[in-house]
């Protein structure tokens, strides 16, 4: 990529950011994107505190925490091709001669920076609130495990936004994909109780193996191990990448094929 | 006048905006700065005017949506603000474009909706859908949910729905906004059986023809002022010894503008942007003769037509509000 | 008076018909109870309630009709402006009040449908079971709970119509209510300054109403006390949204500054 490719790709990932989320004032993007996402992890805490009957919430802060990427890397990279949609642009984005993949990337690049601040912001204040110490860890490691959880959460971002191209429900699907994640990714309660057809899912969701690996950590647990799961993670992260990007170029096929482009 | 529905006198509405963003400043703005108008039982009244000339403020007005600044405003007799609740079983209004109903629903349900809104009983209530769904060319398609009607017949819709309490008065905000060719020439049919039918309409419209057709008085509304109020006979007639001409040219500066203002007879000079070429609109007294001298100023123009005519509405309109079109 | 419940109904029918048609409102209805009965469900199981999928059941129910009236009620105005229907339901001789009041009515009708799904939910496919000790407190109960969430629903519709900046904290209620409400988890467990917060909101009451009648009223003192406070609060919502919609439909018309028409 040259120089001009750089600032190309940073110009469109920041235009495409703005487009979403460009209505938004200072005012409401705290609301939204501080204010909100703070609830939310205070109520998952509190209600394991009183249902756990526990004091120490760590695993809680640290999974919940990890969950507040959603509001970015599912709603807003699921998004990327629905304002087309709406826009009438999508058709062009389609027959454009530009690698259609690039055009995913440079638009989700800033949701990734954006939600690496939502989690943090969690993490910071859940620790506050909840008495959650951070000291006897390794935090180049905890970072980084932060960072292959949020990658492997926009791939599968990624693949919900490639559905974008073909319906017109991405809110809907964007809904069930959030709860669903909370629900069966085991931030909130252990993965292992589930019955083994749904923990099935749970390990094909991202995020699942970075909170056991963050948990861990936290716990002194074995380096080994959690080397291994942030590999597996970020292989999630691929795979669900390669599935959006076949949906992609298959879709395009079919469309070209077909011409039904107009349906777009 | 005895026999008038709607009474407006010396009508001024302000709005109240701020502007700047660091350092907010109240700015009023002038909508209606005193306009006065009376229409009689069963008149197409028609409000002719540039954006933002206060059309819709009137409408808004005398629909009781929006109370005056200050100056009256009587429908039926009673105050538009403070009595409203006399006035709105007698009226309806129809705005142009595809909002306004439910899209999710079908035809019918939207229509028996609004007519709970209206307290009409379910005897009554079922036969005047039909009715209405007929009139308006719906009743094969009304138990569809609205979302797969076309333009059209959203607007028909609309209609409909805007007669469900068989109003005595009627205000249809360019109802015609949008629809093709043959479309407005049907709704302009539906106005006009509605007229038969002895209720009063109070019509915007930005198409001049239209107006011509439909209205028997007109009243061109400029910035918050009535500038003329007459028949479209007599508001052509004012216009008499006035001609036309219009010339197709690529390209035009104001430079060559002022220049053509500047010859002697001409009244007003308007431009009309097409897609490749503008169309000079030139008003001028018919004592004269401009032609070769406006040719001489776009000597270096290339022209594409020249056309002599005589005055028709839209000219009475464009010497009114000056130009803009 | 009958024409006034005739419109109620018939717009009641309306919003239920409208918002099944709205995949968020679907959402709402339908997945988002099963997914928290089951979060709900298997973080209870540790709390050593021998009633615990009572409290699932109903926690679900009510967070989900919460979140109902959320996207909903409070966005019903907004989307009407939306789609242009606000100023021809303005204009009609029906009160604006009693056309809110009926599609605030439809929406916590369907939103009453998440309790059956999150007990079906749980008894189907997790295999619990629940007991509710006074069935007639509990009808009681959910009775005045319906009515108390409806004030509530009219008082946020007023509000985030009036107020552009407060339009923006409908998509940030969710949580605090079910923090405050102690929906899931008693308020007790909150830092004591929040507590007058809690007592405020009408869910506080509901939930602790119903919670009541599922155990067993031990006597009807603090029942009777409860749904004092209950039926209080809820006419003081029901007034003072009444007074907003005063403010409401001056604003609109003199001023011109709400553009609701």
């Amino acid at each position: 990529m040259s120089f001009e490719g750089i600032e190309r790709f940073f110009v469109q990932s920041w235009l495409s950011f703005k487009a979403l989320f460009g209505w938004i004032e200072p005012k409401t993007y705290f609301f939204v994107k501080v204010l909100n996402p703070i609830f939310q992890l205070l109520f998952f805490c509190l209600l394991a505190k009183y249902s756990f009957k526990t004091n120490d919430l760590t695993p809680w802060v640290i999974g919940n925490s990890f969950l507040l990427c959603i509001y970015n890397s599912i709603f807003g990279i699921g998004h990327v091709f629905v304002m087309d949609r709406y826009a009438g642009t999508l058709k062009m984005i389609i027959a454009a001669p530009f690698n259609k993949f690039l055009t995913f990337f440079q638009r989700g690049f800033v949701h990734i920076i954006d939600s690496l601040s939502t989690v943090a912001i969690g993490l910071i204040i859940g620790s506050i609130v909840f008495n959650v110490s951070f000291s006897n860890i390794s935090i180049p490691i905890f970072i980084i495990i932060a960072l292959v959880a949020m990658f492997s959460v926009a791939g599968l971002g990624l693949l919900l936004g490639s559905f974008g191209l073909v319906t017109s429900s991405m809110n809907f699907i964007a809904n069930i994909v959030s709860m669903i994640l909370i629900a069966l990714t085991g931030a909130n309660f252990p993965i292992e109780t589930l019955p083994n057809s749904i923990r099935i899912i749970s390990y094909c969701l991202p995020i699942t193996r970075s909170i056991k690996a963050a948990n861990l950590l936290m716990n002194g647990g074995s380096t080994q191990v959690i080397y291994s799961l942030i590999v597996k993670e970020i292989f999630v992260g691929i795979v669900y990448i390669a599935l959006g990007y076949m949906f992609i170029i298959i879709t395009e096929h079919i469309a070209k094929r077909k011409a039904t482009l107009e349906l777009y | 006048m005895k026999d008038s529905v709607i009474c407006v006198e010396n009508l001024y509405r302000d709005y109240e905006t701020t502007k700047g963003w660091l350092n907010k400043k109240k700015v009023i703005v002038k909508a209606l700065a005193g306009i006065s108008f009376e229409v009689k039982k069963g008149e197409i009244f028609g409000l002719l005017g540039p954006n933002g000339a206060g059309k819709t403020t009137t409408i808004k007005i005398l629909s009781t949506l929006l109370a005056p600044t200050s100056g009256e405003s009587r429908v039926l007799g009673y105050k538009t603000f403070g009595e409203e609740n006399m006035i709105r079983q007698h009226i309806n209004f129809i705005f142009g474009g595809e909002l306004g109903v439910y899209r999710r629903l079908s035809g019918r349900d939207n229509l028996v909706y609004f007519s709970n809104l209206y307290k009409i009983r379910k005897n009554i209530r079922d036969k005047r859908i039909d009715e209405l769904l007929e009139l308006v060319g719906l009743s094969e398609k009304g138990d569809l949910k609205v979302e797969t009607y076309s333009k059209g017949m959203i607007q028909r819709l609309q209609i409909a729905r805007g007669l469900i309490n068989d109003p005595e008065i009627i205000y249809l905000d360019e109802p015609t906004i949008g629809l093709d060719p043959i479309g407005a020439r049907e709704l302009r049919d539906i106005i006009k059986e509605l007229s038969l039918r002895r209720k009063t309409i109070l019509l915007t419209t930005h198409y001049m023809h239209e107006a011509d057709e439909l209205c028997d008085r007109i009243a061109i509304i400029n910035k918050g002022k009535i500038v003329a109020l007459d028949t479209p006979v007599n508001l052509k007639k004012q216009n008499r010894i006035t001609s036309v001409l219009e010339i197709n040219v690529l390209g035009i500066y104001d430079k060559e503008l002022e220049e053509i203002k500047k010859i002697e007879g001409v009244e007003t000079v308007a431009v009309k942007k097409n897609d490749q070429w503008q169309l000079i609109l030139i008003q001028f007294k018919n004592t004269h003769n401009i032609t070769q001298n406006v040719l001489n100023v776009l000597k270096n123009n290339t022209v594409i037509s020249v056309n002599e005519r005589g005055a028709l509405l839209e000219d009475a309109y464009v010497r009114l509000v000056g130009g803009s079109i | 008076m009958i024409t006034v419940l005739e419109t109620i109904y018939s717009t009641a029918k309306l919003q239920m018909k409208e918002a099944v048609t709205r995949p968020t409102f679907r959402f709402c209805l339908l997945i988002q109870p099963i997914i928290y009965s089951l979060i709900t469900y298997k973080m209870f199981i540790n709390s050593g309630h021998d009633n615990f999928v009572a409290y699932t059941v109903l926690g679900t129910g009510i967070l989900t009709l919460w979140s109902c009236i959320c996207f909903s009620s409070a966005g019903d105005i907004e989307r009407e402006r939306y789609m242009g229907t606000l100023q021809v339901i303005y204009n009609t001789p029906t009160n604006f009040k009693v056309i809110i009041l009926g599609k605030i009515l439809g929406n916590t009708m369907l939103g009453l449908l998440p309790f059956f799904i999150s007990f079906a939910f749980v008894r189907l496919f997790l295999g619990g079971d629940m007991y509710i000790k006074d069935p007639m407190a509990f009808g009681i109960s959910m009775i005045i709970t319906i009515a108390s969430f409806m004030g509530i629903s009219m008082l946020f519709a007023a509000v985030f119509t009036l107020s552009r900046s407060s339009r923006i904290l409908m998509n940030c209620i969710e949580y605090p209510v079910f923090i405050l409400c102690g929906i899931l988890f008693p308020i007790e467990i909150l830092p004591k300054w929040t507590i007058p917060l809690s007592y405020i909101l009408s869910p506080t009451w509901a939930v602790k109403l119903l919670r009541l009648s599922v155990e067993g009223l031990e006597g009807n003192d603090i029942f009777c006390k409860y749904f004092g406070i209950l039926t209080t609060i809820t006419i003081i919502y029901f007034i003072l949204s009444n007074i907003l919609f005063k403010i409401i439909d001056n604003k609109t018309r003199i001023k011109a500054t709400l553009g609701v028409v």
